[in-house]
């Protein structure tokens, strides 16, 4: 048995027996990813010797009996998420050297249930795209096929993930940069409710739509992440001081008495006919089990969802980013002529391009003359959007659409047409504008490439998203296959 | 068969260029109106507007940059208008998805970082301080 393609479910059932060790499974991984990721490149860094230190303590903990589902288990945690010691640089030359003081909320989490960190995973620069070309250091490689892009921004931990160089991996998703790359490399991706996991120490984008979340092998090992990384903290204002549940609890494989929605919108001109055709069949699976499909649901604002994410995220990046003043960390210019120079010349060689571009976007967006017409008209259509979603979930229990309108493009296709990257988040954005959640689960192929499916749930409804997900997979076995790599 | 006619000119010398655009179509002339600034061709943004918004957000931009985001953000905002066909009459702007008011905490001493920690990433630094450039010279 090859160690690497266990699930978290699978590995923590033998190490909770005895019959396998942390170390032997972290070794194997290890293996694994000196193996494949020369041709993948999902991690910025590869963290070695902290993985098998840990995977020891792991061990100890263990034969001791002090065990949490997720203790021994190797994970990668995307570059935008700090590292207490461990060089976190999303993605970008401004924090190539950058070292966190202190750890993310989420990383003293899993620190508590026994992490066991492989490394940092490559991410497009400060989570600003759809295919981690805007990785500062390197593209990485979707793992069905090396010449496609694996969406983005969570790139590397999808395809890392779906290579199985880390049993779950974590992300963060802004406009679909978990779903997107989820769909796109064939794993389980899940945003969560905004609020639901703390923002603390995840570098900030666009901090009313950022939210961290799970990538993993199947719904099991969503649930339980989640349960390990959801929860109240006061460090981030935005959370949520709701009950926690356990997760693992709602996973049953029926689908009796729930009424699932197709919104038409979603199903937009430029979609890919071979994604619909997937798409059909997997809705057709979803009734077998039991629900009660709608296919008339409209949500008429949805065609505005594009313009309002990409005037309201770019100008809370630009608010954001405007720290990167090459003062208190980061890249900074040190040969010019004034402080306004040394400012200007750190930004300018420190961001690639499309974090220039959003900075200008926004900067643009929140202008004095500019505000109304296009910061406080997307706040507007946003509330317009979250009153539709709203609406539609008073008669059902959740929305069904693809992740993306195609299968996976090519590396170098869309990179100097900003438009046309934009237009890969049309399904997932408005989620994120909503601050709902989303799950994206393995549906299907075209020509050997993967289809995401979403389904999409009312605030704090991860329960139902998880047995939709569960029940799926359990008359399904897309999500079990592996990527020739 | 559709013809353009562009008419170019300078209202003030000094002032970017306009020009009136007339198309010769099966009904006829038409005229298309005037146009503002098309000194690189018909764009939302001027090379001024970009570099002053350069400015505000004090980055540092090669001409290459400047020219190349001329045409990238125009497009994109021209692609944008469509959202003022949404009615938003009488719709209040929604901030945050989830409302959550008066955030508090109590006021309670708790460990934070020390100064070694805090200036161990500063590219610049001076007994115990962040070392900065001359604010007023």
């Amino acid at each position: 048995m090859d160690l690497f393609r266990l699930t978290i479910h699978e590995a923590s059932e033998l190490l909770r027996r005895q019959e396998l060790s942390s170390l032997e499974l972290t070794q194997a991984v290890l293996d694994h990813i000196r193996e494949v990721e020369g041709k993948v490149r999902a991690f910025v860094t590869i963290t070695e010797d902290l993985a098998l230190q840990q995977a020891k303590a792991a061990d100890q903990r263990i034969r001791k009996r002090e065990t949490a589902p997720l203790a021994g288990i190797p994970a990668l945690i995307k570059d935008n998420i700090c590292t207490k010691g461990v060089r976190t640089t999303c993605g970008s030359r401004m924090l190539e050297n950058f070292i966190p003081p202190y750890d993310a909320t989420v990383m003293e989490k899993l620190k508590a249930c026994g992490i066991v960190m492989v490394g940092k995973a490559n991410m497009d620069e400060f989570a600003m795209g759809s295919s981690t070309e805007h990785s500062a250091f390197s593209p990485t490689h979707n793992p069905w096929d090396l010449s496609r892009v694996p969406g983005g921004s969570s790139g590397g931990s999808a395809a890392a993930v779906a290579a199985d160089e880390a049993v779950y991996a974590l992300g963060s998703d802004t406009g679909g940069s978990i779903r997107q790359p989820a769909g796109f490399c064939n794993v389980v991706g899940l945003k969560p409710t905004y609020g639901k996991v703390s923002r603390y120490g995840l570098v900030a984008f666009a901090s009313s739509l950022d939210q961290i979340g799970p990538l993993t092998k199947d719904a099991t090992d969503c649930a339980l992440v989640m349960n390990a990384i959801i929860g109240y903290d006061s460090r981030d204002s935005t959370s949520l001081p709701h009950p926690v549940p356990d997760y693992t609890r709602v996973l049953i494989p029926d689908l009796h008495g729930l009424r699932l929605g197709v919104p038409q919108e979603y199903f937009v001109s430029g979609m890919q006919k071979e994604v619909e055709e997937v798409m059909n069949s997997a809705i057709a699976k979803l009734e077998e089990l039991g629900a009660k499909i709608d296919w008339g649901v409209s949500l008429p604002h949805t065609p505005y969802a594009l313009a309002a994410y990409y005037i309201i995220a770019p100008s809370e990046a630009s608010a954001n980013l405007a720290r990167y003043d090459g003062v208190k960390y980061g890249f900074s210019v040190q040969d010019a002529e004034s402080m306004w120079d040394a400012m200007e010349k750190t930004k300018q060689f420190g961001f690639g391009s499309e974090v220039k571009r959003r900075i200008m976007l926004g900067t643009y967006a929140l202008s004095a003359g500019y505000y109304d017409a296009y910061y406080l008209k997307a706040q507007k259509v946003r509330t317009l959007i979250r009153q539709e979603f709203d609406q539609a979930f008073e008669r059902l229990d959740a929305l069904v659409t693809p992740t993306s309108p195609t299968v996976p493009f090519r590396i170098g296709e869309k990179v100097d047409d900003p438009l046309q990257m934009y237009l890969s988040d049309v399904c997932t954005l408005p989620i994120n504008i909503a601050g709902i959640p989303a799950i994206s689960l393995p549906a299907g192929f075209v020509d050997g490439l993967p289809v995401g499916m979403q389904v999409i749930g009312k605030p704090l409804s991860e329960e139902m998203l998880l047995r939709i997900a569960f029940a799926y997979e359990q008359a399904t076995d897309w999500h079990k296959r592996k990527p020739e790599i | 068969m559709l013809y353009s006619f562009i008419i170019l000119y300078s209202p003030i010398i000094g002032k970017p260029w306009r020009e009136r655009v007339f198309t010769l179509g099966e009904q006829g002339v038409k005229d298309e109106g005037l146009h503002d600034d098309v000194s690189g061709g018909e764009m939302k943004l001027s090379r001024e507007e970009v570099k002053h918004l350069a400015l505000l957000a004090r980055l540092g931009l090669s001409e290459a940059e400047t020219e190349r985001f001329r045409e990238q953000l125009s497009n994109i905002l021209e692609n944008f208008e469509t959202l003022q066909q949404v009615d938003t009459t009488d719709v209040e702007p929604t901030a945050h998805s989830i409302a959550l008011e008066n955030v508090l905490r109590d006021d309670e001493p708790a460990p934070s970082l020390l100064a070694g920690e805090v200036l161990a990433n500063a590219p610049s630094q001076e007994e115990d301080h962040f070392k900065v450039r001359a604010v007023l010279e």
